[in-house]
């Protein structure tokens, strides 16, 4: 007996040892401001994913699953959502969660003199209706396809709140309170935020969460290494050799939607020519621009291979520089021996690029190189978040843009493709791309709206208002010693509850 | 002396007006503003405006600055008082500052006062060293003791290179001392004290000291002073401007590195607070030197 009981004892103190280390990770930049009203960056959405829950949350499938619904019914007409919250969730300060708390968050996010950068979110919603302690209705403006996937946002303490009207200097940005995992312990003036696990949570294996700003990626990898961090979010292509070939490492590879593009402004004559948009896919062989970047995928169009709206039947825009010349000379241009010359200038390609995108200078590097052999200058220029987004967002003041673009599980390319669309930086317009883009949008019928938005592809594909580049593999790096890691691809900590450290 | 003081503080005044005004300026002209930088900056820009302050005439911002109402933090850390962000900092690179100038005023000056001169590969290793600018300095010193970390194996993964604001000697060290040497600092130093020292000891009131018998160091060190006292005055702001990316290099979370990232962030209230306070300690320490050289001069034309 006493054996079974020293048994029974190492056996505790080896689950207690299995958690008592917090996990450590490191981010680019600390969040300003930790309050979902006003979430500015992925940073900030990482931590709160963490610290709050919303009343869906992604399963392990990526599927929209319940989380602080106990039961919930769509009406036939998919108008209003009716649901019923847990009665088992409490707020990290004790207080129980009510149906008043999901009015609040929506009437907040509405709120202008709020100005939520999470408005739009909720712009769908039409109304909110308390029922009951813990039960709502809500109305939307129209029908939703599947209103639980837009149900994600995170839900705030309205008790902590005066009114709707919320200041982005509210003390709950350094002190906020959730319903999640973990709880907020210290935000530190290095940028530090620890947290420590919800004692009223269930199952969080994790005795905390740190995050720590590390602005230099080489650094990142670095700690990981020297075992002074247990986390990378994402792993630069440069150092995923050296994690790959450490004991203490393992990479995670997850998908992201995400995609690289050339954005050609079409309010410049020389864009605004079909052929000539052309003439640049036609220049630029894209896969010899990856292959030194990273592992990944081409694309036709504006989605992940692995989306649902991907039209496979789209082909690729073949690298055939002779036809790019032909155009060339048939516009008026002629060759000098060095550069192509058009009234006495030589064809100069303006190259705008973030100068914190990842890996985006050996990109321009290689571009520069393709095009100057096929007589096209690129001039490239790198400017700051700021810079860009008051250039290109605000005055369209840009030739030629190298970027990407994130999107969520909902794919919806209407603000980036769509003549009315408020990121349509290129000024692409097109009647047919238009009509799909909002058909997709009022479709209620899965189907359907699949096959518009891979028409919608196809469309835009003809177009080329942009070229369309490729899609990155991203991996996150975690050390051995943390245990049931699954990375979310766009959230990152979903299922961090299950995580454990060793 | 009194009229002469009354002008360096009156300079150092203007200095201050001139770099908050200038900092405001380049903040202006840089692209995009702070709100520029949120996802819906469309939605959100009147109602923000008004509530930070952004809509203020350029004088009223660069008066508030200036009489001390440094404001409340718009983009690092929104709501938060800009002193309360950055005075740690701010302490933090003034003892580095500070540290990293002893250091280097007391090698250069041994070196200059020793009557034994470096063997010449010393000198042409000092300065081959010291021509590598601050940041390159900092970064090699990091790979080098990583790969020194990497080739003890295992073993090695003490966690040397802990993170920001983790306690670290090896770091702070490794600043003091890149601070010091890089950018030509010490090998300058060094040259322009030792040509001062050379040109007393050659002077005739040194050999006609030496032989009324009395020790060098009742004259060197006054003539010295002023020596070290117009070194540092130069030196000074330098080293402040290399500190900053010594803080970038070297993940140590001072001021440089916050002004660098308010900066970035179009913190308007962040980088103009920071911009006066540096402006203020590079233009009283230089008054403050010029004072003291003025003074020191003065003891020896007395003597």
């Amino acid at each position: 007996m006493p054996s079974l009981r020293s048994l029974c004892l190492g056996l505790t103190l080896a689950a207690s040892t299995a958690s008592a280390t917090p996990l450590r990770y490191a981010e680019d930049s600390a969040p300003g401001i930790i309050n979902p009203l006003f979430t500015t960056n992925m940073t900030e959405a990482r931590v709160q994913e963490l610290i709050f829950d919303g009343l869906f949350t992604d399963g392990r499938d990526l599927q929209p699953t319940p989380r602080l619904l106990a039961n919930y019914s769509v009406s036939e007409d998919r108008t209003q959502l009716t649901g019923e919250l847990r009665s088992d969730v409490q707020w990290h300060d004790g207080n129980p969660l009510t149906a008043d708390d999901v009015a609040f968050t929506i009437a907040a996010m509405k709120d202008p003199q709020t100005a939520s950068t999470e408005a739009a979110r909720v712009r769908f919603i039409e109304s909110v209706e308390v029922t009951g302690p813990r039960t709502f209705r809500l109305h939307f403006d129209q029908p939703q396809l599947a209103p639980e996937a837009r149900l994600n946002f995170k839900i705030l303490p309205a008790h902590l709140f005066t009114s709707t009207t919320v200041s982005r200097a509210d003390p709950f940005r350094q002190s906020p309170v959730g319903t999640g995992p973990f709880r907020m312990h210290a935000f530190g003036e290095d940028g530090s935020v620890i947290l420590r696990a919800n004692d009223n949570a269930q199952g969080v294996d994790l005795e905390g969460v740190t995050l720590r700003e590390v602005a230099d990626k080489s650094y990142q990898a670095q700690l990981l290494v020297y075992q002074s961090i247990e986390a990378l979010v994402r792993v630069v292509p440069r150092d995923l050799a050296t994690l790959e070939s450490d004991r203490g490492v393992e990479l995670y590879p997850y998908q992201t939607n995400s995609w690289w593009y050339l954005g050609m402004n079409q309010q410049h004559e020389r864009w605004a020519d079909p052929e000539m948009r052309q003439m640049l896919a036609l220049m630029i062989n894209v896969d010899e621009l990856l292959r030194p970047i990273g592992t990944g995928d081409t694309i036709t169009g504006p989605f992940v291979r692995s989306s649902p709206f991907y039209n496979h039947d789209v082909t690729k825009v073949p690298h055939d520089p002779d036809t790019a010349r032909t155009t060339l000379a048939s516009k008026g241009y002629t060759f000098d021996g060095t550069w192509w010359v058009k009234d006495g200038e030589p064809l100069t390609v303006r190259l705008l690029v973030q100068d914190d995108q990842e890996v985006g200078q050996d990109v321009v590097i290689a571009m520069q190189g393709q095009l100057q052999r096929y007589g096209v200058r690129l001039e490239p220029q790198f400017i700051d978040e700021a810079s860009w987004k008051s250039r290109v967002w605000q005055e369209r003041d840009f030739d030629v843009l190298l970027s990407q673009w994130t999107f969520d599980r909902n794919e919806d390319i209407y603000d980036q493709f769509h003549s009315q669309g408020s990121r349509n930086f290129t000024g692409y317009a097109s009647e047919q791309t238009d009509t799909l883009l909002d058909q997709a949008r009022q479709s209620v019928d899965p189907q359907e709206k699949r096959s518009l938005l891979q028409q919608a592809h196809a469309s835009i594909a003809a177009d080329q208002p942009v070229v369309f580049l490729w899609t990155l593999d991203s991996y996150a790096a975690v050390s051995v010693r943390v245990k049931n890691v699954q990375v979310h691809p766009f959230y990152f900590f979903t299922w961090a509850a299950d995580w454990s450290v060793e | 002396m009194i009229a002469r003081a009354t002008g360096h503080l009156l300079q150092a005044a203007l200095t201050v007006v001139l770099a908050v005004a200038g900092m405001q300026l380049l903040l202006l002209a840089a692209p995009g503003d702070p709100i520029d930088l949120l996802p819906n900056a469309d939605q959100v820009r009147d109602v923000l405006q008004a509530q930070w302050g952004l809509d203020r005439a350029l004088h009223e911002r660069i008066l508030a600055t200036l009489t001390g109402d440094l404001g409340v933090s718009l983009s690092l850390r929104p709501g938060q008082p800009v002193w309360e962000l950055v005075h740690r900092p701010l302490l933090r690179t003034g003892l580095l500052w500070l540290s990293g100038g002893t250091l280097l005023a007391a090698l250069a000056t041994l070196g200059a006062v020793s009557r034994r001169r470096l063997p010449r590969a010393a000198v042409w290793s000092l300065g081959a060293l010291g021509t590598v600018p601050v940041f390159l300095l900092a970064h090699l010193a990091v790979g080098g003791f990583n790969d020194a970390a990497v080739a003890l194996g295992d073993a090695g993964r003490h966690g040397w290179f802990p993170l920001p604001l983790n306690p670290s000697p090896l770091r702070t060290a490794l600043a003091i001392a890149v601070l010091a040497i890089g950018s030509a600092a010490l090998s300058d130093a060094y040259g322009s004290l030792r040509q001062r020292v050379d040109q007393l000891r050659d002077s005739p009131f040194a050999l006609a000291a030496a032989s009324r018998g009395e020790s060098e160091w009742s004259w060197l060190w006054r003539h010295l002073g002023v020596a070290i006292a117009e070194l540092v005055a130069t030196r000074g702001p330098a080293l402040l401007g290399a500190l900053v990316i010594a803080e970038k290099v070297l993940l140590l979370r001072g001021a440089g590195s916050v002004l660098w990232d308010a900066a970035v962030a179009r913190d308007y209230p962040v980088a103009l607070g920071l911009t006066a306070v540096f402006a203020l300690s590079v233009a009283l320490l230089r008054a403050g030197t010029d004072i003291a050289a003025d003074a020191l001069s003065r003891g020896q034309a007395d003597t």
